[in-house]
């Protein structure tokens, strides 16, 4: 066991293109503890989004090694990878995506009917994760019904929905005003406090200062390093 | 969580939804009529024939039924001998002419010409009385006619009538038995039964003619058994079993099933096409959703059975309605095929069952699971990064 949630380790990815391969990450080796909030900075195309799709098992490195809970992400079958997303790890994304003909209260339930919670206790939890992102009278609601703020808070508690190890947010703030993207960062601080491991991606250094540690990612290799 | 998500989907488009269910519905209807006349006119004809109650024909070489002039002669010697072979338990003679009937005490009327069947009247299942009575056995002066000749004479049951073999001839005065309604009838047809001893009488003919002879067969008997024991007795006549003069006529109208096949099969691929293309354009436009539900743990299968269950769902919501405009189709289409000249008005192309409605259901279902199977597959394949990506920039 590596002793980290998710742990990247020389881990590189390149994309083949008509005009030439491009390499959004160079031998990056990272480890995320248990309970860290760990925010990735760095210019457009710096390969942020890419480390993130590695933790998140929705992507593979061409080479190195990506660890989830210990475990080698690209020894795992589709089926397991799947599986890992479901139950370990939590998505949010810049443009919410939540599924426009459900509402917040199903779109929050979608993972846990998934992954075959009993139908009471999905139903209390949903309740209870729309409650706790401040959008109790909301629920039925149709994202089409929602604010901007509110619809990344329904995204925030979708991807709390299994009780996920992991929640990766790939620039949760980038779509809102300063004052709903404030309301985004505490809610992620309280996420965090509360002792869930957070790694997001973000251009907004006041989000940035609520991480625990940042790292900044250049031309695909990390930088430099704050935080303690 | 697959069909809750299947109807959403499907709902969230609700008028290009209904129009797609629209189209399958028509060309279900389509199916569905072609199912019907694929196998009607076998059900139709074998209803008719068992109504009858008579399991051999015995007619002269080369006809069918009332299909031309050709007749048997001693018709009531050849049913003997018939009834007289192991396995047979009854068998009739049937005599088919035209006479020509004036309503009596109407000098001035010009005979109409009806078609006359003699026939025993202790043995007879051609008809069925709904007016007056059936022909008493050893009756030898009453007629039973259908409404048409009734209406047209303008007599009911209990009036007098006179019979003649020729136009102008003054003919034999007959009491009406009865009004009835005759099974092998064609549309507008005039007709009338009455004992052989009677058309004699009337005709004047003396050699028994027959158009055919009827045989019952006894309980558990081999039928092609008796067929084969009459032919190698008779080589100058046919002998049919129900079965194989059922076989003979479907021959006969083969046409009926070839187009059947041939809009059947146009039938399924539009199903097939309007299926792939909805399905299709949807899978290209929710690219972005799939990717999410792929990001959010919904595994590849589960993405394609996603895909599978709302094109199958497409084919169910038009079950119903297709059923339902096929069988409005089906009434027309046979009334106007029933009328042609030359069928017994009893005749029906399309016959309602269990097994259309089962075999257009399954065939709808299966095109519409194959038509979902590329949009599925696309589905299936979809690159969550590289699909995410694209979406946000």
């Amino acid at each position: 066991m590596s002793g980290f949630v998710v742990e990247a380790r020389a881990a590189s990815r390149t994309y083949p293109m008509p005009a030439g391969d491009v390499h959004a990450l160079k031998e990056v080796s990272l480890g995320v503890p248990e309970g860290d909030f760990l925010a990735l900075m760095g210019p457009s195309g710096c390969g942020k989004s890419t480390l993130l799709n590695l933790f998140g098992a929705v992507d593979l490195a061409s080479s190195g090694t990506v660890l989830f809970e210990g475990r080698d992400v690209a020894k795992l079958d589709d089926g397991a990878r799947t599986r890992l997303r479901l139950t370990r790890v939590g998505f949010v994304f810049q443009r919410f995506f939540l599924l426009p003909m459900l509402t917040a209260q199903e779109n929050v339930l979608l993972p846990m009917l998934e992954a075959r919670v009993p139908k009471q206790e999905r139903a209390a939890r949903a309740r209870e994760l729309l409650e706790y992102v401040g959008l109790g009278g909301r629920m039925d609601h149709r994202p089409s019904q929602l604010s901007g703020g509110e619809m990344q808070r329904v995204a925030i508690a979708r991807a709390l929905a299994n009780r996920p190890r992991l929640l990766l947010a790939d620039e949760p703030t980038g779509e809102l005003d300063e004052t709903t993207g404030e309301s985004i960062a505490r809610l992620l601080a309280r996420l965090s406090a509360e002792g869930l491991t957070i790694v997001l991606v973000t251009h907004n250094p006041a989000l940035a200062a609520r991480a625990r540690r940042t790292l900044h990612l250049r031309d695909g290799r990390i930088a430099e390093e704050w935080g303690p | 969580m697959i069909a809750f998500l299947a109807r959403r989907n499907l709902l969230r488009q609700r008028a290009r939804t209904l129009l797609c269910v629209l189209g399958l519905a028509v060309s279900t209807a389509l199916l569905y009529d072609m199912a019907l006349l694929s196998r009607g006119l076998k059900l139709s004809l074998t209803r008719i024939l068992n109504e009858i109650r008579y399991d051999l024909r015995v007619l002269p070489k080369g006809g069918l039924p009332f299909s031309s002039e050709a007749e048997l002669t001693r018709g009531h010697a050849l049913a003997a001998e018939l009834a007289g072979i192991e396995g047979v338990a009854d068998a009739t003679p049937l005599a088919a002419t035209t006479l020509y009937a004036t309503r009596s005490g109407d000098p001035r009327a010009r005979g109409l010409a009806a078609f006359a069947l003699g026939l025993d009247p202790a043995k007879q299942t051609l008809y069925r009385v709904h007016e007056g009575s059936a022909l008493a056995p050893d009756d030898s002066t009453g007629v039973v006619l259908n409404a048409k000749l009734a209406d047209s004479l303008g007599v009911r049951a209990g009036a007098t009538i006179r019979l003649a073999p020729s136009p102008g001839v003054p003919g034999v005065e007959v009491r009406v038995a009865g009004i009835a309604e005759y099974r092998l009838d064609l549309h507008g047809q005039r007709t009338l039964a009455l004992a052989p001893r009677t058309l004699a009488r009337i005709t004047g003919r003396t050699d028994d003619p027959a158009a055919f002879v009827l045989g019952k067969l006894a309980a558990g008997a081999d039928g092609e058994r008796v067929v084969a024991e009459w032919e190698r007795r008779h080589p100058d006549t046919d002998a049919y079993e129900v079965g194989r003069l059922i076989g003979e006529i479907r021959g006969q109208l083969s046409y009926f099933q070839q187009f059947s096949l041939i809009l059947g099969s146009v039938s399924l691929v539009v199903t097939f096409l309007l299926i792939l293309t909805l399905l299709t354009l949807s899978v290209n436009e929710r690219q972005g959703e799939l990717a999410i539900l792929r990001a959010l743990g919904l595994a590849a299968p589960r993405v394609t059975l996603l895909v599978m269950v709302e094109g199958v769902v497409l084919a169910l919501l038009a079950l119903l309605p297709g059923f339902a405009i096929g069988a409005l189709a089906a009434r027309g289409l046979d009334a106007i095929l029933t009328s042609s000249p030359g069928l017994p008005a009893g005749l029906s192309f399309f016959v309602p069952g269990a097994g259309a409605l089962a075999s257009t259901a399954l065939l709808v279902l299966a095109s519409a699971t194959l038509a979902s199977a590329y949009p599925a597959w696309l589905a299936s394949r979809t690159n969550v990064a590289l699909t995410l990506h694209r979406e946000v920039t």
